[in-house]
């Protein structure tokens, strides 16, 4: 089949905007995102089943939608099944204060457990002082202390009259007490000590040591009895308090009845301010100190509310921005007091799964995987069912501080993971817990089909959202050149782009072109020079290849014809935006062992899918042209001025083409461009970036001048992916650019050479594989070392035979 | 009355400056005088150290150990040191005019020669041991003396006075008549006629006491 010019009708499929006239207001929110049926029930059901391990992971292309999926199934399933969160808070434990003690409440009960810890400790502070500051207290006190000195003295008195009556006096001195003998009332002098008689001295010393024996043992006693006396203090302290503290508490546990775990708390909390009364007695309502000193600290008291369900931002979902380990898991604050790093329960911080515990985890895959330890910890969350908090630094040996053992949370919430299809693809290969814990995949495709009722549930789509998002409301044409867009940028005029983003951010920039035009909405005139402005700041490579080429900088020749030379065309993309670019690709041939040598390749400077489609077209050669005799070529092809990588096999067709050309010794005509790939029987298959690489062609032609004689073959099977702009379909009904599609390299030589591409198998000067066949069969015979007349001869009888399979 | 404008606190044991300086810096303070402190050291001490094989039990020893002069005179250099340096905090949380000066004697012959230069003199007395201390919580009210008289009303006026600088409940006990005095042994602080220094049950008074007015 020849080449088929292509109508001005097939070269783009423009969307009708009769047929997106949307109601305004929008009659109801759209769904989350357009034409992803089979992703949208994958999250649903991971959403909705209560199974553990049945996570998520949304794959797909950025900005399809992939959040808004998790969002919107999340707010079905709250709506209708509800969400059963609880408070968390940490307590301090009395027993073991390094182990905090993690307490459930049913929603909003904990900042009332918080709230009413904050009443009781007032209450006591105020209770206590009273009933210390008391009469009755203070005469009870009195009444120990009496009971004590006369009890402690009456021993020292025994010994101060037994002292007295054996001639000793007890003296005070700065450095203790001593026993000395005395006259006359006062202590006896040295000299008249020494002058007392032997025997009376030996009794005075005598005495001197029973006294003092006497004295320590008093000493002794008077200890043991302040020790009773301490004692009795302290019950009395106790028992003072524990009327204030029981009377308190009772009012307290009444309301958290239902719940063991918190009543048991209150019974220790009961205990410990019992056991401290003094604690409240320092110490003033606002809590400064009454007597001036350092006021006792009651903040174990305190109630740290990790998560409050009832006033959590974001409801049950929670968006993790940054996912580090501690975001993650929570942490342990510490602060610097005297050089030293203290920390308490107080300091425990909650973190994405402490948040989102009893609901739902949205975090994005690369951010989590790039954070360390993060996914890690996530894994080991899930799995053991709980949140650890685990520093960091102390698992590492970083610091050696105070450190506390919070207790870990029992973890119930659904974690959906969002990211790239090759990410999930990465960690289904590479992490063995992968599967075990994200069960589901949401599978998001690229683009999806141009239905009817897809356009206009996309463009019903993208009214509700800038509605959303405060725009100007766009009119049905913006819509429609929106949906071309979208076909655009999936590459095919038969499905749309799946990244409705990329066609928000046209959207909001076209918002701004109409409002600076002060017009009403947004119209289809923005939108397309929304689209042009995006290309056009994108657009600084692509201008200076351009300038390099109208120049002649870049050798591209677009009129007469050349042997061995045809015009290929790529593509490249910059800041999101792609580019067609023209190559000038370039065969040589020679006698020689059947070999094509890729220069690209012998340069490193192609990648291997290039490399396999040179492989190919070298098959082709050789099966289509010597299966009976010696392939005795010897050719190169290299993509002229090219000095980069060059991946891909699109231009395989044009490689081949120049290299028959070379073979055939036929020039080619210069104003064609060729793409798309071939196979080993020569077929033409379709190839990515077929627009732009027209347009890229187009845009050299057109500044160079178009007369007719320019025009682009590609595969027949790229024809439904055109979506060209609207200058270059006016120029091909105006006749002034052609676009012919291909089903083989017969159709392009046909086109390339203005000869018919004739049978393979006959020698024949007016074909061109009749041209290549003979050229092929004479190196064949130069392999052999056949005589050149006996050569000639079997030529003239080939020829006579008409081309059948004749070869010695 | 011709007595200096100051205040008087004599006390033969740093120990009890406490609540000594506490209350004489508030009374100072009350009537605009100037605070002097008196420290007596005790004769009889070094008379004992002096005997030949003293010994001591020290405060903070469990055992009896050797007595020299030299002991006494460095405790004593030591209390003078602990002295001073209490009257500073007490003067900076109350700011009076104070100064200090040492003695060597007996406290009770000392604040009998010293009754003339003052119609307020405190006095503070060591307990008989260590050991018998009150606790600072347990002394907690202050206790006035009246007698009837002229001074005794004074001493009550006063009393109520400095209850209310201190921030100490007031107890008034009336004395007259009676041959002993009501339990004290908790009160902060003794405020009693001058007169009544003579009375044995004073001077076995284990409180600070402040002593209103001259002798008759």
């Amino acid at each position: 089949m020849p080449a088929r010019e292509l109508t001005p009708a097939e070269l783009a499929r423009r969307c009708d905007a009769a047929s997106l006239e949307i109601d305004l207001p929008l009659p109801a929110a759209p769904g989350p995102i357009v034409g992803q049926p089979r992703a949208a029930a994958a999250v649903e059901f991971a959403i909705s089943t209560p199974h553990p391990g049945h996570h998520l992971f949304v794959a797909g292309p950025p900005g399809s939608g992939r959040r808004a999926l998790v969002r919107h199934a999340v707010q079905a399933q709250v709506h209708t099944q509800g969400v059963h969160r609880s408070d968390w808070v940490y307590v301090h434990q009395f027993a073991q204060p390094h182990k905090p003690i993690a307490l459930e409440l049913p929603a909003g009960r904990g900042a009332a457990l918080r709230k009413d810890m904050q009443s009781l400790v007032r209450d006591l502070r105020t209770m206590i002082r009273t009933m210390f500051e008391s009469e009755e207290y203070a005469t009870e006190v009195e009444r120990i202390d009496a009971e004590f000195k006369e009890h402690a003295e009456q021993a020292f008195i025994e010994v101060g009259k037994e002292a007295q009556r054996r001639g000793l006096a007890m003296v005070r001195t700065p450095v203790g007490f001593t026993v000395a003998p005395q006259k006359d009332g006062e202590v006896m002098p040295p000299q008249v000590f020494e002058s007392l008689p032997e025997a009376e001295r030996t009794a005075l010393q005598q005495a001197m040591a029973e006294v003092q024996e006497q004295l320590v043992r008093a000493l002794r006693a008077s200890m043991r009895l302040r020790k009773d006396h301490a004692d009795r203090v302290r019950e009395l302290n106790r028992s003072m308090t524990r009327v204030a503290a029981e009377h308190e508490m009772e009012e307290i546990r009444g309301p958290y009845a239902d719940l063991p775990r918190v009543t048991a708390w209150l019974d220790t909390v009961c205990a410990d301010v019992v056991d401290h009364a003094d604690d409240f007695r320092s110490t003033d309502e606002d809590g400064s100190s009454s007597s001036g000193e350092d006021h006792a600290d009651l903040s174990r008291y305190e109630v740290n509310l990790l998560l409050d369900a009832t006033a959590s931002d974001g409801g049950p979902i929670v968006e993790a921005d940054l996912p580090s380990h501690p975001n993650l898991v929570g942490r342990v604050d510490h602060v610097a007091r005297f050089g030293m790093l203290l920390t308490d329960f107080r300091l425990i911080k909650g973190g994405l799964l402490h948040r989102a515990n009893g609901g739902y985890l949205l975090i994005d895959a690369v951010k989590l995987l790039t954070q360390p330890f993060a996914w890690a910890a996530l894994k080991r969350a899930l799995l053991r069912g709980e949140i650890r908090i685990e520093s960091l630094a102390d698992q590492f040996g970083a610091i050696s501080t105070m450190q506390l053992e919070p207790e870990p949370i029992p973890l119930k919430l659904k974690v959906a993971l969002v990211g790239t299809r090759e990410v999930c693809a990465l960690l289904q290969a590479y992490d063995e817990e992968f599967d075990q814990l994200f069960r589901v995949v949401a599978d998001l495709g690229d683009d999806m089909p141009r239905g009817a009722d897809t356009v206009r549930e996309l463009a019903a789509a993208l009214s509700a959202q800038a509605q959303a998002g405060g725009l100007l409301v766009p009119s049905a044409q913006a819509l429609a050149r929106l949906i071309d867009h979208g076909a655009r940028l999936a590459e095919d005029s038969t499905r749309l782009t799946a990244q409705v983003r990329r066609l928000l951010d046209v959207l909001h920039e076209a918002d701004h072109l109409a409002r600076a035009k002060q017009q009403p909405r947004i119209g289809a005139d923005e939108v397309l020079a929304a689209i042009a402005a995006r290309r056009e700041r994108a657009g600084r490579v692509a201008e200076r290849l351009h300038d390099a080429v109208t120049r002649g900088i870049l050798m591209i020749d677009t009129a007469g014809a050349r042997t061995g030379q045809v015009n290929g065309l790529s593509v490249y993309e910059v800041g999101g935006e792609r580019f067609g670019a023209v190559m000038r690709v370039s065969a040589t041939t020679r006698f020689g062992h059947g070999e094509v040598i890729d220069i690209q390749r012998e340069t490193h400077l192609s990648g291997p899918v290039h490399a396999k489609g040179v492989m190919i077209l070298s098959a082709f050669l050789a099966a289509r042209y010597s299966r009976q005799a010696p392939h005795s070529l010897l050719g190169s092809l290299v993509f002229e001025q090219t000095y980069g990588m060059v991946e891909g096999d699109s231009a395989s067709l044009a490689e081949l083409s120049a290299l028959l050309s070379s073979i055939a010794e036929l020039p080619v005509r210069q104003g064609w461009a060729v793409t798309g790939s071939v196979n080993q029987f020569g077929d033409a298959q379709a190839v990515g970036g077929v627009n732009e690489k027209i347009e890229g062609f187009f845009d050299l032609c057109a500044a160079r001048g178009l007369d007719g004689t320019h025009g682009v073959m590609l595969p027949q099977a790229n024809v439904a992916h055109l979506m060209l702009r609207e200058d270059v379909v006016a120029a091909v009904a105006a006749g002034r650019f052609m676009l012919r599609a291909v089903g083989s390299i017969d159709d392009v030589l046909e086109v390339l050479t203005g000869l018919p591409a004739g049978d393979p198998a006959r020698i024949d000067e007016d074909t061109v594989n009749g041209r290549v066949a003979k050229r092929l069969r004479g190196y064949a015979m130069i392999r052999r070392g056949e005589p050149r007349a006996l050569r000639r001869q079997a030529v003239r009888r080939a020829v006579r035979q008409g081309g059948e399979e004749n070869m010695p | 009355m011709s007595s200096p404008a100051r205040v008087l606190a004599v006390l033969d044991d740093a120990s009890v400056a406490g609540a000594l300086l506490e209350a004489s810096c508030a009374l100072a303070q009350l009537v605009q005088r100037e605070l002097q402190l008196v420290y007596v050291e005790s004769a009889a001490a070094l008379a004992a150290a002096e005997l030949p094989a003293s010994r001591v039990l020290a405060h903070a020893a469990h055992d009896w150990a050797p007595l020299a002069p030299a002991d006494v005179e460095r405790g004593w250099r030591a209390q003078a040191a602990r002295l001073r340096t209490q009257a500073e905090q007490a003067t900076t949380r109350r700011p009076v005019s104070w100064s200090m000066r040492i003695t060597r004697g007996a406290l009770r012959q000392t604040v009998l020669a010293l009754r003339d230069e003052t119609d307020l003199l405190l006095v503070a007395q060591a307990p008989t041991h260590y050991a018998l201390a009150d606790s600072r919580s347990a002394r907690r009210f202050i206790a006035a003396l009246d007698d009837g008289s002229a001074a005794g009303h004074e001493a009550v006026a006063l009393a109520g006075r400095l209850a209310q600088a201190l921030g100490a409940p007031l107890r008034v006990f009336r004395i007259d008549g009676q041959p002993g005095l009501p339990p004290l042994g908790s009160a902060r602080l003794v405020v009693a006629p001058a007169s009544r220094l003579a009375a044995p049950a004073v001077a076995e008074l284990r409180a600070p006491l402040l002593l209103v007015g001259t002798p008759a």
